[in-house]
């Protein structure tokens, strides 16, 4: 019997008229590793919700290990056997694993009292049957993002999960600590319990899965084993586009300096700071930095965008340092950045999506002067239409969608023709199509005389953008090539999980 | 210079309703409702339960306020959880509504807006016997019973906070709300758990004080309310914190009143834990959780 | 910090979620009035016409709606800007008091000259007030929300203390300052409802043209929204944090200065009267709008002068408007509509 069998499941949303979910069939058999892939609005996050009874279909059926889910009743799902695990972590990040474990059934001491000891020993057995290497009384917010996944797991376990539903959970996690996670799931599925793997990298699908689902606009598009297909048409096929060549190289005639950093420290001394790094960006080249997560990039894009100042050493933005009052004068036109944190410094929510496209514009002297709304309005529109972003332009920010949001703050950035763009993790949260727009973009600055510094924690991002490519490892600065089309992504993954090269 | 060896007496005589309202603001604050309502919590408490003791007895009085705690909370959470008001502006009204209401319903039943003795409700002091005589512990001692049940009030609440399943849901519910969603148990409700909660030991914190004057007296909150969630903040959102801050607190207030003595204008002298506060708060000292946008967080729209 | 949301497109919701307190207010009140009278007929007639029933009554209806108006700009102001200011009551005290002393200081000044020094006196002493507000965000981050209203508090008792001890008339019966010169008050025979209903227009006017069509006034709207963006994209984030609280504590103590410069013509103990809370209510009404501000402010100043009325003609305590207020406030913000669907598209 399978553990999950979907018939005709739909799905329409009438406030935006899309349909999510247009009649998937779909099955799951129990130790099966099924990935279910597809761009940003594929219908992927709405089936697994359906799954996990976060959501009621319009029309179709689920049966979990035979048994006909019906409506109206949201822990029908789990009370099954179905575990979901959302994309952001839903563990209580102040309590201890244990606490968030017992949750919703703690065991007791004097009829009144929670038995911490208890829950603490319950999960250590449950971590150990498993294989988890987590300590019960840490608190979440001290776990490394792979062992919060983990943890997320263990949760979904501790309640009886055999369906085991996965949305997204590599996407922060660097490429080692998601193989740790697998090597998990792997375990798992020996045991016995089915997994549902939601994942944009099409390599980790190729290599973990049984079986591969591909979803297009609401419906099956293909479902596959791994070695049926390679990742070039596993791509295309869940791609509305095919994807483009390799963005091209910007010449690299060397320009003045634009950036400089100068034995720049920032951070505690722990694994997250810079540690005196030192390089110089020129005109009209792209200079790609990777990095794993914990080993400084963070301290790195503040550094490059001027939102702190260096502990020690110098941080030279136009040959030099950048003083609060002059910020506004450069943001306007010169120093564009596209900051990891979208939501919490790329935009502001209750604000019109106009004022969004324009702050930086208001940054600058055109703050003082009075604009009419409409010429505010079409320029923003003209500003979006170009990414590729269709809204209505007095809408609030926050309506938009997660992708567009990042498009919304994309097209803020690079419009225009900045001379120094900081572009952190660019292309995270964005699909296949937009991701190459995206990148042909910053080629184009170059090319056109921007200077371009690219911080990313993907490989393969570094090599389809910089002219020059770098690793951080541990807070310290490594060059890997002036030429990049010389190394491939296999010896960049290896120099950013720093093996000696 | 007596008012200053009974100043620990004194603190601990005022500070018991502050921090057992302080206590109730940092349920409220832990589940991620945090009460601003505290002040018309406590008012209400007064009020209602100089309009019952004096009947039924000082038990019926404090059953009758934290009743009427319960059903204001009801109120308030109903209008932001159903109505999806803003909490803030939700706890303000509140403030407004005992206000009003207080006035109208003592106009009603005492024939006056202002304030009614009724020494009935004032119980004895403690007798220390031979420690009575001692300077600072004898003030210190003998204090009055109703005094005490706060204190022991406070100390359950502390211990609901810290070591029930109850406690740690409030935690989740103010951490992250799928962390109980995903587990089976209503968010909404520890939500309005810890709501009715702190309403009810504000109330109770409230009913004290007209038991510690024998009278019921408008306004005789001062602003107790607010000092008490200046305390939670203060107090590093802990509960032993929080204690520590509002016994503080209680401490500047018997000092002001001890000051009264000395001629001093009595607002300005009244004017003084406003100062010290703010002082405080301007130096970010104490600050406000960042709470989540009202707006949800992912968007509407494709 | 946390601040009500700003700016709402007109739709269904937003309709209903102004119309609901309205008709709650507009319900709520004689039925309050009606249920605490001896004589609810009587009571709820002079609730509900009594602001309209004389001249007099309507003048004072239109002033008071005008001054409430003003603090409500103040206080959308400093809304939008991402400061929750609670001190608003200090603010308009603190402008009355700072206006009439001006004036009593300038007793041979031209009435024209005296009269702008004493409003631009209250408009600075309210903004003194919310200053240490707005040094306190800007260089320690410290809540608005808690230190406006414990300065406030602060200031309202030292003002009691000064009106009624150092700064009192003698002879007056009233717990007062001495009388300004007459001169400078308003000729109510030309202007019946004083001079607070062209202010209030006036800066309505100015409030919304600055929202809608200025750049600053864009700023403002995307600094309160997200402070960390508007620092990272540039904008003056220093000033941002300072000018919006402490235009905010002017225009309450604008509005403080016209209240003692109006009938009264002097600082007059608790002349404040809640009229700073009611403003958080009114600016919350209209959605932060300044031209949406002129309507709540005439609703809730009905409301004000109403039970007034029904407080001298049927005995009601004036607190029946307080509860009134207290229902209106709480559904300000209150959304009436079921939300939409949540999330679209997801994946």
């Amino acid at each position: 019997m399978a553990l999950l069998s979907a018939i005709g499941v739909s799905k329409y949303y009438p406030s935006t008229s899309t349909r999510a979910n247009d009649g998937i069939d779909f099955r799951v058999e129990a130790g099966e590793f099924v990935a279910l892939v597809g761009e940003n609005g594929a219908g992927k996050s709405t089936f697994a919700r359906i799954v996990a009874g976060l959501e009621e279909p319009d029309s179709g059926e689920l049966r979990i290990k035979g048994t006909l889910l019906r409506r109206g009743r949201p822990g029908e799902a789990e009370r099954l056997g179905v575990g979901f695990v959302p994309q952001v972590s839903s563990l209580a990040p102040g309590l201890s694993v244990a606490e968030n474990l017992v949750l919703g059934r703690e065991p007791l001491r004097f009829g009144f009292l929670l038995d911490l000891r208890r829950a603490e020993y319950e999960a250590a057995m449950l971590a150990e049957r498993y294989g988890f290497p987590l300590d019960p009384g840490a608190t979440v917010a001290s776990l490394a993002p792979a062992e919060r996944r983990s943890a997320d797991i263990l949760r979904a376990l501790a309640r009886g999960a055999d369906l085991l539903v996965l949305d997204e959970p590599t996407s922060i996690l660097t490429e080692a600590e998601a193989g740790k996670l697998f090597d998990l799931l792997d375990r798992l599925r020996e045991a016995g319990k089915g997994v549902i793997l939601i994942s944009h990298r099409i390599r980790e699908v190729l290599e973990v899965s049984d079986r591969i689902v591909v979803l297009r606009k609401g419906r099956v598009e293909a479902s596959l084993r791994p070695d049926e297909t390679d990742e070039r048409s596993l791509a295309a096929l869940a791609a509305n586009a095919i994807p483009r060549e390799r963005a091209r190289k910007p010449p690299t005639a060397p320009g003045p300096t634009r950036l400089e950093f100068r034995a720049a420290s920032l951070g505690k001394s722990g694994s997250a700071a810079a540690r005196a790094v030192s390089f110089e960006l020129r005109a009209g080249e792209v200079l790609g930095i990777a990095a794993l997560a914990g080993n400084g990039l963070d301290a790195l894009e503040d550094l490059a965008a001027a939102e702190r100042e260096p502990e020690a050493g110098e941080v030279l933005v136009f040959g030099g340092r950048v003083k609060p009052r002059e910020r506004s004068s450069l943001r306007r036109e010169r120093l564009a950045y596209l900051p990891t944190d979208r939501e919490g410094r790329g935009l502001s929510p209750r604000a019109s999506l106009v004022d969004n496209a324009l702050a930086r514009t208001l940054a600058g002297g055109g703050r003082k002067a009075l604009r009419g709304s409409r010429a505010m309005r079409e320029a923003a529109l003209r500003q979006n239409a170009w990414f590729g972003l269709r809204a209505e332009p007095s809408r609030p920010a926050s309506t938009l969608s997660g992708g567009n949001r990042q498009r919304l703050v994309a097209a803020r950035e690079l419009s225009g023709s900045p001379d120094l763009v900081i572009a952190a993790n660019p292309s995270q949260g964005l699909d296949a199509s937009a991701q190459a727009d995206l990148w042909s973009r910053l080629s184009e600055l170059a090319r056109a005389g921007s200077a371009v510094l690219l911080l990313t924690s993907s490989a393969e991002e570094l090599l389809a953008v910089s002219t020059r490519a770098a690793v951080l490892y541990r807070g310290r600065l490594k060059l890997l090539a002036e030429d990049p089309a010389r190394i491939d992504v296999h010896s960049v993954a290896a120099a950013m999980s720093g093996a000696a090269s | 210079m007596s008012w200053l060896l009974s100043l620990p007496g004194d603190a601990v005589a005022q500070g018991g309703s502050i921090a057992l309202a302080a206590l109730g603001g940092l349920a409220s604050d832990a589940a991620g409702v945090l009460n601003t309502a505290l002040e018309g919590f406590m008012s209400l408490g007064a009020f209602v339960f100089a309009l019952v003791a004096p009947r039924a007895g000082a038990f019926a009085g404090n059953l009758a306020a934290a009743s009427a705690a319960c059903m204001l909370a009801a109120v308030i959470i109903h209008a932001v959880f159903k109505l999806r008001a803003d909490i803030f502006v939700a706890g303000l009204a509140g403030n407004l509504l005992v206000q009003g209401g207080v006035a109208l319903l003592s106009w009603r039943a005492f024939g006056t807006k202002g304030v009614v003795a009724l020494p009935e409700l004032l119980s004895a002091r403690l007798d220390p016997g031979p420690l009575a005589e001692l300077p600072v512990i004898g003030t210190l001692a003998s204090q009055r019973p109703s005094t005490l049940v706060l204190y022991v009030l406070a100390a359950l609440l502390w211990l609901l906070l810290a070591g029930t399943p109850l406690g740690l849901r409030l935690r989740a519910a103010g951490q992250r709300e799928e962390a109980l969603s995903l587990a089976g148990v209503n968010p909404s409700r520890v939500r309005f758990m810890a709501f009715a909660i702190s309403g009810m030991a504000a109330a109770i914190a409230g009913a004290s004080l007209s038991a510690q004057t024998g009278a019921w007296v408008p306004g005789s909150t001062s602003g107790r309310g607010w000092i008490a969630l200046v305390a939670v903040y203060l107090g590093r959102r802990r509960p032993g914190g929080a204690v520590a801050a509002s016994l503080g607190f209680a401490a500047l207030f018997a000092a002001s009143n001890g000051l009264q003595v000395f001629d001093a204008p009595p607002e300005l002298v009244l004017a003084l834990p406003y100062v010290a506060t703010a002082l405080l708060v301007l130096a970010g000292k104490a600050r406000l959780p960042r709470l989540r946008p009202r707006d949800e967080g992912p968007g509407r729209e494709g | 910090m946390k601040v009500p949301s700003i700016r709402v497109p007109v739709s269904a919701g937003s309709l209903l979620r102004v119309a609901a307190p309205s008709l709650a207010a507009i319900v709520a009140g004689p039925l309050v009035v009606a249920l605490f009278s001896g004589a609810p007929g009587a009571a709820i007639a002079a609730f509900a016409f009594g602001p309209v029933s004389s001249a007099g009554a309507a003048s004072a209806f239109i002033e008071q709606s005008a001054l409430l108006a003003l603090c409500a700009l103040g206080a959308a102001l400093a809304f939008r800007s991402g400061s929750f200011n609670l001190g608003g009551e200090g603010q308009l005290y603190a402008g009355g008091l700072a206006g009439v002393l001006a004036a009593l200081a300038l007793p041979s000044a031209s009435p024209a000259f005296a009269l702008a020094t004493a409003l631009a006196a209250g408009a600075l002493g309210g903004a003194a007030l919310a200053l240490p507000s707005a040094l306190g965000k800007r260089f320690a981050g410290a809540d608005v929300l808690l230190s406006s209203f414990l300065v406030s508090q602060a200031a309202v008792l030292a003002i009691d203390w000064l009106i009624a001890s150092p700064l009192r008339d003698a002879e007056s019966n009233l717990i007062a300052t001495r009388m300004v010169s007459r001169a400078i008050l308003p000729d109510r025979a030309l202007f019946p409802a004083g001079y607070a209903p062209y202010a209030a227009l006036l800066f309505a006017a100015a409030l919304a043209l600055f929202f809608a069509r200025t750049g600053e006034g864009r700023a403002v709207d995307l600094y309160g929204g997200n402070p960390t963006f508007a620092r990272s994209v540039g904008l003056p984030v220093g000033t941002l944090a300072l000018w919006p609280l402490v235009g905010a504590g002017a225009l309450h103590g604008l509005a403080g200065a016209f209240i003692a410069l109006g009938p009264a013509g002097r600082a007059v103990r608790g002349m404040s009267g809640g009229m700073g809370w009611t403003a958080i209510a009114v600016s919350l009404l209209a959605a932060n709008r300044p031209l949406a501000i002129l309507p709540a402010a005439l609703l809730l100043g009905w409301l004000d002068s109403g039970a007034r009325q029904a407080a001298v003609f049927a005995g009601v305590p004036f607190d029946a408007a307080l509860l009134v207020k207290a229902f209106v406030l709480l559904l300000a913000t209150a959304r009436l509509l079921p939300p939409r669907a949540r999330r679209g598209v997801a994946s």
